[in-house]
């Protein structure tokens, strides 16, 4: 197989719509061919970047509205949109089954919307964690190094188009400096800290447009999104316009400690 | 790595549940959130207009699609706006022998890179791209299928791949312009 068949189905390996036999032909060529094995890499590259970072954006409820009033005036609305392409099988759904129907879908909805959320949650903690492990092998981790939240703070401005709370040195914690970072499609506020031997990274970034995965702790009385990603602690918060992400190994005792004490300041 | 598509497919899962969907693609044929909102509304009107030829069964998804690039299309031929098709076609071409003279957006390094850019800067990337080229790399990122992205465009499923080929290959250059 020549290079130019293989980079001619590069694409469906990836979407994975070769058949066995063939991916593991190309698969045998990769291994073989730095030059496809760079155009692979490339074109994962651009996929990861669509994915990750190209804006996704919903309809507004204003669209969404006109949408749905538009489909109401057609007679659309009093059935659902899989039934209305069916009449004749609408005629024969007697009411009991109409009612089971809801109850299953109900079942069904809540857990496609569980899904959905344990998705966002994946996604929004692998990337703290990213960033949090970037930091840690960068020989130089901090655009700002300082230990005082009075010259980290105004360094954001003008960097970011949001205002961070940076939590300045707490007991044991001490702040270590700042850099600017990006979590999934946006800009980050990136603020290091040390506690003991442990780095922890404390992430700011906007909200706006982020499913937020639901609440499965509180912190400080905040309502939080703690998990372990990759052997890494991360604990999600809120703040108005701003999420927080706050990432370390250190022990869960010390994360939970840690969470309760910065959720609540960054709310000010 | 397998792309996991912005919309999954649903064979047959009610006009609304594609509406995010329709309006993403619109945006980027638009260019002004104005316009991609009535866009949406006009696909709609046409989709509701003609629910009686759609196949039980089918993709409405795609068949969705279809209506609002037909949508867009129609209205910019009433405005008469911009170029469409060939004189595209020809720079996309001219970009993707570039691209390969260039070897641009190689290996960890190049995915380090690009994992930096932000959306806008994707978005602004995809916007310089011809309106075929934008069309096809959004149905792929949707999820559809050479075969279905075919349909959407009206073309043969081979056209779409080498379609596709040459707008990433666009989309690749214009990225490496951004440095983090």
């Amino acid at each position: 197989m020549d290079c130019a068949t293989v980079r001619e189905s590069l694409h469906d390996l990836r979407r994975g719509r070769l058949d066995a036999a063939r991916a593991t032909e190309i698969r045998l060529h990769l291994k073989g061919c730095l030059g496809c094995r760079e155009e692979e890499a490339a074109e994962a590259a651009l996929d990861h970047a669509l994915a990750e970072r190209l804006p996704r954006h919903a309809a507004s409820p204003a669209l969404r509205r006109r949408v749905e009033e538009l489909w109401a005036k057609s007679g659309g609305a009093e059935l659902s949109p899989r039934l209305r392409s069916h009449p004749p099988l609408r005629r024969l759904v007697a009411p009991t089954a109409v009612a089971a129907l809801a109850i299953l879908s109900t079942g069904l909805f809540v857990e496609r919307q569980l899904r959905v959320r344990d998705d966002r949650l994946v996604r929004i903690a692998d990337e703290a964690v990213t960033d949090h492990l970037r930091l840690l092998v960068s020989t130089h981790p901090y655009e700002i190094e300082s230990g005082i939240t009075h010259e980290v703070k105004p360094w954001f401005e003008g960097r970011l188009d949001f205002a961070p709370v940076v939590p300045g040195d707490q007991g044991e914690l001490r702040l270590l400096g700042g850099a600017v970072g990006y979590v999934l499609d946006r800009k980050a506020a990136v603020m290091s800290y040390a506690l003991r031997r442990h780095r922890v990274t404390l992430l700011a970034f906007p909200a706006g447009g982020l499913a937020f995965p639901a609440a499965n702790r509180i912190a400080g009385g905040v309502p939080a999104v703690a998990d372990e990603r990759r052997g890494f602690r991360v604990v999600l918060w809120r703040a108005g316009d701003l999420a927080y992400a706050l990432v370390s190994d250190v022990s869960a005792e010390d994360m939970e400690r840690l969470g309760g004490e910065l959720a609540p300041e960054t709310q000010r | 790595m397998h792309l996991v598509p912005f919309s999954k497919p649903m064979a047959d899962d009610g006009p609304l549940a594609h509406l995010d969907a329709l309006h993403r693609l619109a945006r980027l044929l638009t260019r002004s959130t104005t316009d991609a909102e009535d866009l949406v509304q006009e696909t709609y009107a046409r989709a509701l207009r003609a629910e009686d030829r759609f196949t039980p069964g089918s993709d409405r998804r795609a068949w969705l699609f279809r209506i609002l690039r037909n949508a867009h299309l129609d209205a910019r031929r009433r405005e008469a706006r911009s170029p469409i098709g060939p004189a595209a076609e020809e720079e996309l071409s001219n970009r993707q022998d570039t691209a390969a003279a260039d070897g641009f957006l190689r290996g960890d390094a190049e995915l380090e890179r690009l994992r930096r850019v932000v959306g806008e800067e994707i978005e602004a990337a995809l916007r310089g791209l011809s309106e075929d080229a934008r069309t096809v790399v959004m149905l792929d990122v949707e999820g559809l299928g050479e075969a279905e992205i075919a349909a959407v465009m009206g073309c043969p499923p081979g056209t779409v791949k080498s379609r596709l080929s040459r707008a990433r290959a666009a989309l690749r250059e214009r990225l490496a312009d951004y440095r983090p």
